[in-house]
């Protein structure tokens, strides 16, 4: 028998104490508040984040050369290691645990740059030597032609994949470069494909400054011979990037008659250890904003608790009066339960609401820095909905199972005892 | 329409042993008038408070309208003091958030009358008791006769067969003490049993019956005329 009676009932108690209804009710707008807040925060640095690493594989090995530091075989330490095609022969046919190598070759030193020149254009940029399997290492947004392709390789031809930044400063944006010559060191390459990088901030710039030639070509026509810089690769499913290493390791050692523990005659790093330290920091900061945000809310939930307990002795006579004209204990509780789940509702809304607007005002002052584009580790602060919804239900019932106590105070309270006049 | 018989009513606070009522016999016919005599601490308050069904008592029988009162749920005595049982207490007890109008229909709400309805008949006995012009005031505007006589009103609306009231008069002055003691007499001659405690002489010289509690026995039980 839930009609407007009891909504008027519910008003008129609610609205006969409005400190007291205030200060209930800024306990709970709080906690939703705070709640919202925090997951909006959180979900626009998780998204920022996980912008600023995309594009990479997620679990890539690199390993490079270095210096041997024990002898071994009679040779001295602090020898140089050079990798080169045999050791891709090598991995290749005797590593099932590698399901992509990407040998790599590349002109001049460790993001050194080289003059790219159309006609009397000239332009810096990091020139490599590549194979297909690159793309499984960068995730490659071709924008325009293709990548290096297995013919490239096998027929040593002169063609070039280039970055935007190349294009636009010795083509222009709007030219197609598609069957263009570009020079490098005097060596004419013909233009195949515009690479467009997905990461973002700085990375994406030194990538849009890179031109992409077939490693068979590079080695050729540089004079590498068979020598190239390091490989990337990446593990088949299940293997850790770390324990390929270590197999890599054993491998190269053999070939290059490196001592089988001499740790530093190669260098490698994978990305596996950073993507699981950030994965596992989200879940450390997703843990602490729902720890907050739920002591926060139990904080208002006890808040309700603990003020309906009040109220009711303070109402002790009401509900005496109540009684005493023939209300039922059920329709005692049934009045405290909508006046606690009122309470609760509206201000749980009004947090909700308040939380939003606070996003959304959030979203206007960081809009500048957190645009797609930037690499600032923060973006569109957002909550998703069902969530939010979720937590005002898990609220509103929690809230009313609190209440379930002192409203059961009230129905054991002793009208005699209670109407004794004073 | 009341029967009691040996009805006992111990209080235990703490070691202390509170005898307030020590084998009560008593016997109401229906539509007559009585009234409860006897000094503070006599047992008045709790004899009424077990009519009403507010209180329990240890050992004896209670009979209201041949219905055995015992161990009733707190269902069931909400159902009995809803519709047979009207009271009026010496401080009133108005719920103060509410206006005369809405005090007098509430017993309605409980049974579930629909506001319109209730509302009007609210007005209705608000009349009856000389107070339809103060039907939106809030208890605390009405004077002490006024907030009574709007609880008499509140009492009657259900039409019970019985009407307890404690001191009813106890907080008002002559004047006005006479103008709730005439609503009792037109009550009763309706036909609605009164029973109402007091411990001024010419108001229970008023009533037809009178009954004298000391240290919670009937001392002396007498019909007047
Ligand atoms: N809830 C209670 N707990 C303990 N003792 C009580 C309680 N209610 C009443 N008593 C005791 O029972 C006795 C009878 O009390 P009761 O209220 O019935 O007296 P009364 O005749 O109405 O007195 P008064 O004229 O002062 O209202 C008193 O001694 C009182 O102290
Ligand atoms: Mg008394």
């Amino acid at each position: 028998m839930i009609d407007r009676d009891i909504w008027r009932e519910v008003y008129s108690a609610l609205s006969s104490n409005r400190t007291r209804t205030l200060l209930t009710a800024s306990g709970i707008f709080w906690g939703i508040f705070i709640l919202i807040v925090m997951l909006g925060f959180g979900n626009g640095i998780e998204v920022g984040v996980n912008r600023s690493m995309q594009g990479y594989a997620s679990n890539a090995l690199y390993l490079w050369g270095s210096r041997t530091s024990e002898p071994w075989q009679g040779l001295a330490p602090g020898r140089a290691v050079g990798l080169n095609n045999d050791d891709t022969t090598a991995i290749e046919a005797g590593l099932d645990s590698v399901a992509h190598l990407a040998p790599r070759a590349r002109l001049g030193r460790w993001r050194g740059r080289n003059d790219v020149r159309r006609g009397t254009k000239v332009t810096e940029a990091e020139v490599m030597g590549d194979t297909p399997a690159l793309e499984y290492i960068i995730p490659m947004d071709i924008q325009v032609g293709r990548f290096i392709n297995q013919l490239d390789i096998a027929q040593r031809r002169k063609v070039v994949v280039i970055g935007e930044r190349v294009h636009e400063e010795l083509f222009g944006s709007d030219v197609n470069p598609l069957g263009e010559r570009i020079q490098i060191r005097q060596i004419s390459f013909t233009v195949v494909g515009i690479f467009r990088p997905q990461r973002y901030g700085k990375d994406r710039e030194r990538l849009s400054s890179t031109v992409f030639t077939p490693l068979s070509t590079f080695q050729q026509v540089f004079n590498r011979g068979k020598r190239i810089n390091y490989f990337s690769m990446v593990p088949v499913p299940g293997v850790r990037s770390e324990h390929l290493a270590l197999e890599v390791r054993e491998l190269l050692a053999g070939l290059h008659r490196v001592a089988p523990h001499d740790r530093r005659a190669f260098g490698d790093w994978n990305s596996e250890k950073d993507y699981l330290r950030i994965r596992n920091l989200f879940t450390g900061i997703r843990g602490f904003i729902w720890t907050v945000g739920i002591a926060t809310l139990l904080a208002g939930v006890l808040g309700v608790s603990n003020i309906m307990l009040i109220v009711i002795r303070e109402r002790r006579r009401e509900f005496a009066i109540r009684k005493s004209i023939g209300a039922t204990p059920a329709a005692v509780v049934r009045m405290i339960l909508l006046e606690t789940s009122t309470l609760v509702g509206v201000a749980g809304l009004a947090g909700l609401l308040a939380g939003l607007a606070a996003l959304q005002i959030i979203d206007l002052f960081t809009r500048e820095v957190a645009s797609a584009d930037s690499d600032v580790l923060f973006s569109t602060p957002f909550v998703d909905m069902r969530v939010a919804v979720a937590a005002m239900l898990a609220l509103a019932l929690a809230a009313v199972l609190a209440t379930v106590i002192p409203a059961r105070h009230a129905t054991r309270i002793d009208p005699a005892e209670a109407l004794r006049s004073e | 329409m009341i029967k009691l018989q040996d009805v006992r009513k111990t209080y235990q606070l703490g070691d202390n042993r509170v005898e307030a009522l020590k084998g009560i016999s008593l016997s109401i016919e229906s539509g007559d008038f009585v009234s409860v005599q006897g000094s503070s601490g006599s047992g008045k308050s709790t004899l009424l408070n077990i009519l009403g069904i507010l209180d329990s008592y240890d050992s004896g029988s209670y009979t209201l309208n041949g219905t055995a009162i015992r161990d009733l749920t707190q269902k069931q005595a909400a159902h009995y003091r809803n519709r047979f049982i009207g009271f009026v207490f010496q401080s009133f007890n108005l719920i103060n958030h509410k206006s005369a109008v809405e005090n007098v229909a509430l017993p309605l709400y409980y049974q579930g009358v629909p506001r319109r309805e209730r509302n009007q008949l609210a007005m209705d006995y608000l009349d009856r008791v000389g107070l339809a012009g103060r039907a939106e005031h809030k208890p605390a505007e009405l004077s002490g006769g006024q907030a009574q006589r709007v609880a008499v009103a509140r009492a009657l609306i259900t039409k019970p067969a019985l009407l307890l009231a404690d001191e009813p008069t106890g907080a008002l002055d002559s004047e006005t003490s006479a103008q709730i003691m005439q609503l009792f007499r037109d009550v009763n001659d309706e036909g609605v049993t009164v029973l109402i405690v007091t411990h001024e002489e010419d108001i229970a010289a008023q009533t037809r019956r009178t009954v004298q509690l000391r240290d919670g026995d009937i001392a002396r039980d007498e019909r007047l005329e």
